[in-house]
């Protein structure tokens, strides 16, 4: 009897026991929607930002209230990633019936940008020529793992929702929708409340009541996994402070065509009023500065407040008398007037030696032992823009109040 | 069949004469008037609806059943055996000409009976806060949601009592049983939270599996699967547990 108990429990177990693991099996190999859909995104991306030279992608919104157009816009983006040139053509409709075209092409050397407002087209070139890329995968950045991970525990057992339609050739239709019971209400209340924010001017001003009516998604990608289009509707109600309701959608659609059948074609300037200018060192890059240029004198004056009022106590000295592309050696030192050497509690006074770095702004750190004996460390950074430079001291708080790290040059 | 009613009006009599039913009342009750009074000020304070009287409900049971419900089913099982354990209450009842397993079957079945009441009474409640102060958008297919949604969410409730029965059959200090029961639920959720694609196979994860039999298109190959994997987790808890509890030296 004992022995027969035993058996059937140990059966049991493991009847379990194998429900649990064929089921999990069963999962694993089965993607739900959810993840198809992810995974088409995903293989879009990198297809897009590695492996196709050129495509064009289009990226239309239309915002309505109560079936009405408010406003829509439309953009065509041209990628070349062989050639290394973007071209941006946005159009935009406005509720008055307004147009408003704009169009943006940017390749390493140049950037040209243009709108209907405006008859000048401002051509910024750049040299050296900057880094720049056509499209960078999103899913590849620093974070995205994360960022996965959480969109996953939000999404949680709405995976479900997403519907797959497969056709015999391969290629997929994704479908999804939620209504107000089924999007989650604290979901529900953060978009509603960004939606508020976040709303066209030209729209009414909703008051009260405002919720998520519905959301709905659509998706189709052919048979290679690349995803060809993606339109997603959302739907919000709410009341204006005259108590009137408004169904506000938002559509968005965003379609890839033209793959490696797309030509970026660079605007044709001629004839036309051209404003240039000329930027030596991109953003994108590290700025090029001379240091040799920054031999010599700089100054910014010591205030004090005193009675009321701001008065000159003395100067801040910065006397670079040496600097390359490698190092910069100087001193510092703090001048007081006649009069005021009492508030010259701080006076600091040191020889430095900076080492540049190759990245970030021009300029590096320095360490260095003060006439006092005091240590000090720092940077120093040139302003190719301005001619000045900034010496910034750690541990600032202990200069003083009101330490300036600005110098500016002196003219003799 | 007999034999195993009277133990299980017994175990639901004992349960009912317990202070603890009473505080998940009133833990219920006060979830359901934050969560009302929360929805109010968002209301008045940033012009959003919050929640209509279709959704409250649905508000309430996203909150609960990852939180207030977990807790009544470990409280209700470490009471049931640990606490009885303790204060040799138990012998008591093994003592009685009924078998071991109609016992722990009938311990289990007042566990499933109350949390059922207390996903009864949250219902009831959420339903008449939800009707009384939100904009009345309450349709017949809503309610029937609304029902559906607390009913199958019993089942994952009662598999996650079956595993903390069968800790309590393992340890046997009941507040050791909780700290542990507590700890491993959460590192169950971050657990899900990292390894995000195989989260659906933890037994945490189908609490709210309530969201499934929402679903526009009804996904039934999911909660099939689903209802399969929480039916093996609760085979394999109640036959560890009941073994355990059958080996125990009075």
């Amino acid at each position: 009897m004992k022995f027969k108990k035993q058996t059937a429990l140990l059966l049991s177990f493991t009847v379990g026991a194998l429900l649990v693991a064929t089921t999990a099996l069963a999962d694993m190999t089965h993607k739900s929607g959810y993840d198809q859909l992810k995974d088409a995104l995903k293989n879009t991306a990198a297809q897009c930002s590695s492996k196709f030279d050129n495509f064009t992608m289009d990226i239309s919104y239309v915002v309505k209230d109560n079936g009405k157009t408010v406003s829509s816009s439309d953009t065509v983006r041209k990628m070349d990633r062989k050639a290394d040139a973007t071209l941006e053509e946005t159009e935009l409709v406005t509720q008055d019936g307004g147009r408003q075209t704009s169009e943006h092409y940017a390749d390493p050397q140049t950037m040209i940008d243009h709108s209907s407002q405006n008859s000048t087209y401002f051509v910024t070139h750049f040299d050296p020529a900057r880094k720049f890329e056509v499209l960078s995968d999103p899913f590849q950045s620093k974070g995205a793992g994360d960022v996965e991970r959480i969109v996953d525990a939000v999404v949680g057992n709405l995976k479900d929702y997403v519907v797959v339609k497969e056709s015999p050739n391969g290629s997929k239709e994704f479908s999804g929708s939620l209504n107000q019971t089924q999007i989650p209400s604290l979901i529900n209340a953060l978009v509603s409340f960004q939606a508020k924010r976040g709303l066209v001017h030209s729209l009414p001003q909703l008051t009260q009541d405002i919720f998520i009516k519905e959301i709905k998604g659509n998706a189709q990608v052919n048979r290679n996994g690349v995803m060809q289009s993606l339109l997603g509707t959302l739907v919000m109600s709410g009341k204006d402070a005259q108590g009137q309701v408004h169904l506000i959608s938002l559509e968005v659609l965003g379609k890839l065509s033209g793959i490696n059948a797309t030509q970026v074609v660079k605007p044709d300037l001629g004839g036309k009023k051209v404003q240039e200018n000329t930027v030596s060192s991109a953003t994108y890059k590290q700025q090029i500065v001379n240091p040799k240029m920054y031999v010599g004198e700089f100054k910014n004056d010591i205030v004090i407040q005193k009675d009321g009022k701001f008065v000159k106590a003395g100067e801040r000295i910065l006397d670079i008398t040496q600097a390359d592309q490698q190092t910069v050696t100087g001193q510092y030192k703090e001048e007081y007037k006649p009069g005021f050497e009492s508030y010259a509690t701080h006076k600091v006074n040191f020889h430095f030696k900076a080492k540049l770095s190759p990245q970030g702004p021009p300029g590096g750190k320095f360490s260095a032992v003060s006439a006092n004996g005091d240590r000090i460390s720092g940077q120093l950074y040139f302003d190719p823009n301005l001619g000045k430079v900034n010496l910034v001291l750690n541990g600032m708080a202990s200069m003083g109040p009101g330490y300036d790290s600005t110098f500016e040059p002196v003219f003799h | 069949m007999a034999v195993f009613k009277a133990a299980l009006v017994n175990e639901i009599e004992k349960l009912s004469k317990k202070k603890k039913a009473w505080v998940a009342v009133i833990l219920s009750l006060a979830v359901i008037v934050a969560g009302q009074l929360v929805i109010l000020a968002v209301r008045s304070g940033f012009g959003l609806r919050g929640v209509g009287s279709g959704e409250f409900p649905l508000l309430v049971l996203s909150l609960v059943v990852n939180t207030i419900l977990p807790l009544f089913a470990a409280l209700v099982a470490i009471d049931s055996f640990s606490g009885e354990s303790a204060q040799n209450t138990l012998r008591i009842t093994l003592t009685r000409p009924v078998s071991r397993l109609k016992i722990f079957s009938a311990k289990i079945g007042a566990i499933t009976l109350f949390l059922l009441a207390a996903l009864f009474l949250l219902l009831i409640f959420s339903l008449l806060a939800g009707l009384l102060f939100n904009a009345n958008s309450l349709t017949w297919p809503d309610f029937f949601r609304i029902v559906l949604s607390f009913l199958v969410s019993l089942l994952p409730l009662v598999i996650l009592a079956l595993g903390i029965v069968l800790l309590t059959n393992l340890v046997r200090s009941g507040i050791t049983v909780f700290f542990l029961a507590i700890l491993a639920f959460l590192l169950l959720k971050v657990l899900g939270l990292v390894f995000s694609t195989y989260a659906d196979l933890l037994p945490t994860a189908s609490l709210d599996w309530y969201n499934l039999w929402l679903a526009g298109v009804f996904p039934w190959t999911t909660i099939v699967r689903q209802f399969l994997l929480m039916l093996g987790y609760g085979v394999m808890f109640f036959v560890a547990g009941f073994y355990l509890f059958d080996q125990k030296e009075l």
